[in-house]
């Protein structure tokens, strides 16, 4: 009879459990679904039609905006821009954040919050003033120190030539999104148990190793959230671009976020506008799965 | 037991100072600069400390009601987010690896993290026109909803690198779901709560896209950002009063950031992982 | 711990004293902002019991959106022109929208079918006439009022269905403006003619004047662009058609325009500074208030700006003058107002477009807003702008190509311009033209 009467007990608080865990799910799925997926699902039947954004008329035209956008030259070199500029911010926000993050770390490291103070410090600032700022500094300073130095390619502004405003942009987003990322590496440094370092250094591990099995296995949670954050931003650059070279010159800078945006509102193309933002939206995807199921493989449990 | 960083660590760390502080050194100095002064050089030091344009953007009729409303967003909106969203991680975090509703519900709330604001853009500002939202709290309402995605990837990443046994043994006593999670598993996310705290408030106190197509009906409803862009299609060449506007919008949250600054950095996985 | 909380602390003070640049001034101002929002909270009770008292005793107050695309000129809405309008109308609440981004909010707002009573648009262009093409605005064809407005202004903003949906105020142009004092200081006329702007400018360049000449070829190249067509053919929207419909290309001997336009581009950009695909608008102002330059290619509508930058600046707009002789000034309808033809007040919205229409009233704008007007016995007092808006309602205009191009044409086509002026290819330049068009009217 005991024996029963437990095995009753534990089945209801089995489904007390999952009742409320299934409860727990509903507020965000809720409103997720209203204000995120239902958007998404109308913006995506736009983009099956040729809506223009402003008339009431508008019919559908199955594919054919995607078709467009395929053989579309500037959408081919918006998205040559994104990959190449995603590249390289990737590689260089996160080779700079983790070297920052191991920094800061050290907790014998002097004027640690000072430091670290002044490294946050750009994630607060929104994106116009430093896209104003930096814009001052290529038009008027740069181009001052480039001359005193003699090195030509500094010596005119930078967001002014078609091969050099690419990294004009790349400054500045790396400028911005190092804080953050910093912050994030750095709060999965700690997480690390600090009796593993003490246990490596017994066995006479050096610092290479205690990086590698220790530092790394718990860091890559983190750093595959980083990743693709940071993947992701790079892919749908917007703000920055607008505030330095609205694209140009010569649509040298012209990112998928910005054609979008202007196939959008300046050329009133909605709807196409929408089935370019769909094909951004499979690339990120895309990008995104294939980088969680290679860090997934490396995840030490 | 760690080594002392060596001097090449800390040129680094002066460098990338430098270039983080001279920008601002250029913010501050334009705020404090009257018009004339700012066409003149922009880089010097201003030869006086001008108020004028503080006092111009605070006098600005519209700007104490704005950084009421945009107060108000953000708090709300974080207090929303930090509700919602933990909670529906934590059941995802348990219960992924061996149910399936979990499983696909995570990677349904993910799917939110690739979509870029132009695909629903349109869409979401015609929804928030039907349940007459285009205002402050239906705007509180839409952020919460969008935070949902990018914080459940942060925090069921977290979760599952926080061990179960505590929770466990709690359940053993007899604990409630939702006390063992309140109780237990909550205070455990602080950092991340504060991590992700800090990104969605300042993404809620700088954003401007969506404030701009759904809060633009009447100046009552203007946030910080869309009030200081206001002033600068408004004046395009004094760049002095914008920046004094900026300064203005970012006092808080930078003042908010010294302290959340703790939070984060403190030794707080440490310690109650360990505990 | 103790050692942390020291640093903290140390590390706020800085953050606090870096912030503020000083302390004293961030008290200074937080100060004033508490007595500031308690003053505002008075006075909005006050107006709230001053609102109830009136609407109980007007029975019905009747509040209309007025949607404003001039930005700059909401505080003359609300301060001056509304109160006058109310000592007509008063149970009439007018509330002005002006937000920035003002065509992006307004679209959003169209798509949402969320329309404002009264607007400010541009009648000419695509988007707008994509509403009046859906019939949301009201037909104002054969009102009085209409006959304020000169006849070239009420010419430009008919509909291609020969109605008129909204009531034109003020036109805008484009030129050069030209800083007479560094003028005089060179000895140098104003040139009237391609060969004596050409002149003028080898001087300034021999005077010492490296570079003389500035335009934003970041922020406004597809303007200055688009314009510079007009000014070579003022037809070019419909070469432009016929080529993309297969008539011959802009190689041909016959269709010389693009050439045209590349080479008289090439030849300014020569006089101006190198990385001139790389400035904005406020950085060219900026340059330009300062004395930096001479010769700043830009609208009127650059004059708020330029006024607000150094109102002292002795200078005057010019047209730019036609690479083959004389010159022919591109004109863009600037603003106009029309409303929406479900309000509820049609009636009064009239009224008001009618309001804004008499000379007395508009003379308060064409006061404060440096755009040309074209009401007829409105006094416009702007010197550096008096002789354009003279030749603005003359008759050497032609509307800007924007207006005829089909929606996106001109944006795609001055990517291709910054690349001719990154690499002079003008044989590119054809080539892209011919191919946009075969792009867009074959769509």
């Amino acid at each position: 009879m005991k024996n029963v009467k437990t095995q009753e007990g534990k089945k209801k608080k089995v489904t007390e459990r999952s009742l409320s865990m299934f409860l727990f799910t509903i507020p965000a799925t809720v409103l997720y679904c209203v204000f995120f997926i239902y958007p998404i699902i109308i913006g995506v039947l736009y983009s099956f039609t040729d809506w223009n954004g402003l008339s009431k008329d508008y019919k559908f035209i199955g594919l054919s905006n995607y078709i467009t956008a395929f053989t579309n030259s500037r959408f081919q070199n918006a998205v040559k821009f994104n990959i190449r500029f995603t590249l390289m911010a990737v590689i260089l926000v996160v080779g700079l954040s983790l070297i920052l993050a191991l920094i800061f770390n050290n907790s014998k490291l002097k004027c640690m919050s000072l430091f670290r103070g002044i490294f946050f410090f750009p994630a607060v600032l929104g994106m116009l003033v430093v896209g104003l700022i930096f814009n001052e500094i290529f038009y008027r300073v740069v181009p001052v120190i480039g001359k005193a130095m003699e090195i030509p390619i500094l010596s005119s502004n930078i967001l002014a030539s078609k091969s050099t405003a690419i990294y004009g942009i790349l400054i500045v987003h790396v400028w911005l999104a190092v804080a953050m990322a910093t912050v994030m590496l750095l709060a999965g440094l700690q997480s690390t148990p600090e009796e593993l370092y003490e246990a490596a250094v017994l066995d006479g591990a050096n610092r290479w190793q205690k990086f590698k099995y220790i530092t790394m296995p718990f860091l890559l949670p983190v750093l595959s959230v980083v990743l693709i954050l940071q993947v992701k931003s790079g892919l749908t650059v917007y703000d920055i671009i607008v505030a330095l070279t609205n694209g140009g010159p010569g649509g040298a800078t012209e990112s998928m976020a910005v054609l979008i945006y202007n196939h959008g509102f300046k050329e009133v193309k909605l709807s196409y506008a929408i089935a370019e933002a769909m094909i951004l939206t499979i690339v990120i995807c895309a990008i995104s799965f294939i980088q969680t199921s290679i860090s997934n493989k490396k995840k030490v449990y | 037991m760690k080594k002392k960083p060596s001097i090449f660590t800390y040129l680094f760390l002066i460098c990338g100072a430098l270039l983080i502080i001279f920008p601002m050194y250029l913010t501050i100095i334009t705020a404090f600069k009257s018009t004339e002064e700012l066409t003149k050089s922009i880089f010097a030091f201003p030869s006086s400390f001008y108020l004028g344009n503080f006092q111009e953007v605070i006098e600005k009729s519209g700007f104490l009601h704005s950084v009421v409303n945009t107060v108000f967003v953000t708090i709300a909106a974080c207090l929303g987010v930090v509700l919602v969203v933990p909670l529906v991680s934590y059941a995802i975090a348990r219960n992924m690896d061996n149910k399936r509703y979990y499983k696909y519900l995570y990677y349904f709330l993910l799917i939110g993290i690739f979509v870029p604001f132009q695909v629903k853009m349109m869409p979401l500002v015609q929804v928030m026109s039907k349940f007459n939202m285009l205002n402050v709290p239906g705007i509180t309402v839409v952020y919460v909803a969008s935070a949902v995605c990018e914080g459940v990837f942060l925090y069921v990443a977290f979760i599952q690198g926080v061990p179960g046994e505590l929770e466990e043994s709690a359940y053993m006593d007899g604990a409630s779901t939702i006390y063992t999670y309140w109780r237990i598993i909550f205070p455990l996310l602080k950092p991340m709560t504060a991590t992700v705290l800090i990104m969605d408030g300042l993404w809620y106190w700088n954003d401007f896209f969506l404030p701009l197509i759904a809060l633009n009906k009447t100046p009552d409803n203007y946030t910080l950002t869309l009030f200081v862009y206001n002033f600068k299609s408004q004046t395009t060449v004094n760049y002095s009063l914008i920046f004094a506007g900026l300064l203005l919008a970012m006092l808080p949250i930078m003042v908010s950031y010294v302290f959340l600054q703790k939070q984060i950095m403190g030794g707080l996985v440490n310690g109650a992982v360990k505990g | 711990m103790k050692k942390k909380w020291i640093s903290l602390m140390l590390a706020t003070a800085l953050t606090a004293t870096a912030l503020a640049g000083c302390g004293k001034s961030d008290s200074g101002s937080t100060e004033t902002s508490g007595t500031q929002s308690s003053e505002s909270a008075d006075t909005q009770q006050d107006s709230g019991s001053d609102e109830s008292a009136s609407s109980a005793s007007d029975s019905e107050k009747i509040v209309l959106e007025f949607f404003n695309q001039k930005v700059e000129a909401e505080s003359l809405y609300n301060d001056v022109i509304i109160p006058k309008f109310q000592e007509e109308y008063p149970n009439v609440e007018i509330e002005v929208v002006s937000p920035s981004d003002a065509e992006t909010v307004f679209f959003t707002r169209v798509s949402t079918n969320d329309m404002p009573d009264i607007m400010s648009i541009y009648p000419a262009e695509y988007s707008y006439q994509v509403i009046m093409q859906d019939g949301l605005l009201a037909d104002l064809s054969g009102k009085d009022f209409l006959s304020r407005a000169s006849e070239g202004a009420i010419e430009y903003s008919t509909y291609s269905d020969g109605k008129i949906y909204a009531m034109p105020y003020g036109l805008s142009s484009y030129g050069i403006y030209c800083n007479l004092d560094m003028f005089e200081s060179a000895g140098l006329e104003l040139p009237t003619t391609w060969d004596e702007m050409i002149a003028c400018l080898d001087a300034f360049v021999a005077s010492g004047i490296e570079k003389p000449l500035i335009f934003d070829g970041k922020g406004s190249m597809a303007q200055f662009a688009e314009r510079l067509i007009g000014i070579v053919d003022k037809d070019f929207a419909d070469v432009c058609e016929a080529v993309g419909k297969g008539e011959g290309s802009f190689a041909d001997a016959d269709k010389p325009q693009v050439r045209i336009f590349a080479e008289a581009l090439l030849e300014m950009a020569k006089y101006a500074p190198d990385d001139v695909l790389g400035i904005g608008r406020d950085q060219g102002t900026a340059d330009f208030c300062n004395g930096v330059y001479p010769m700043y290619v830009g609208g009127t509508f650059y004059m708020a700006d330029i006024l607000a930058g150094n109102a002292d600046l002795n200078c005057t707009l010019i047209p730019i003058p036609k690479p083959d002789g004389g010159y022919s000034l591109p004109i863009n309808v600037d603003i106009g107002l029309g409303y929406y033809v479900n309000t509820e007040h049609p009636d009064i919205c009239e009224a008001f477009i009618e309001f804004m229409s008499r000379p007395e009233i508009y003379q308060i704008m064409a006061d404060n807003e440096g755009t040309p007007t074209c009401i007829e016995g409105v006094d416009y007092k702007i010197t550096a702008l008096q002789d354009m808006s003279e030749k603005i309602v003359g008759d050497d205009t032609f509307l800007t190509l924007v207006n005829f191009w089909p929606s996106g044409w001109r944006t795609e086509w001055t990517i291709y311009v910054q690349n001719l002026l990154s690499d002079g290819d003008i044989d590119a330049l054809i080539t892209e033209t011919d191919r946009i068009c075969n792009d867009y009217y074959n769509q």
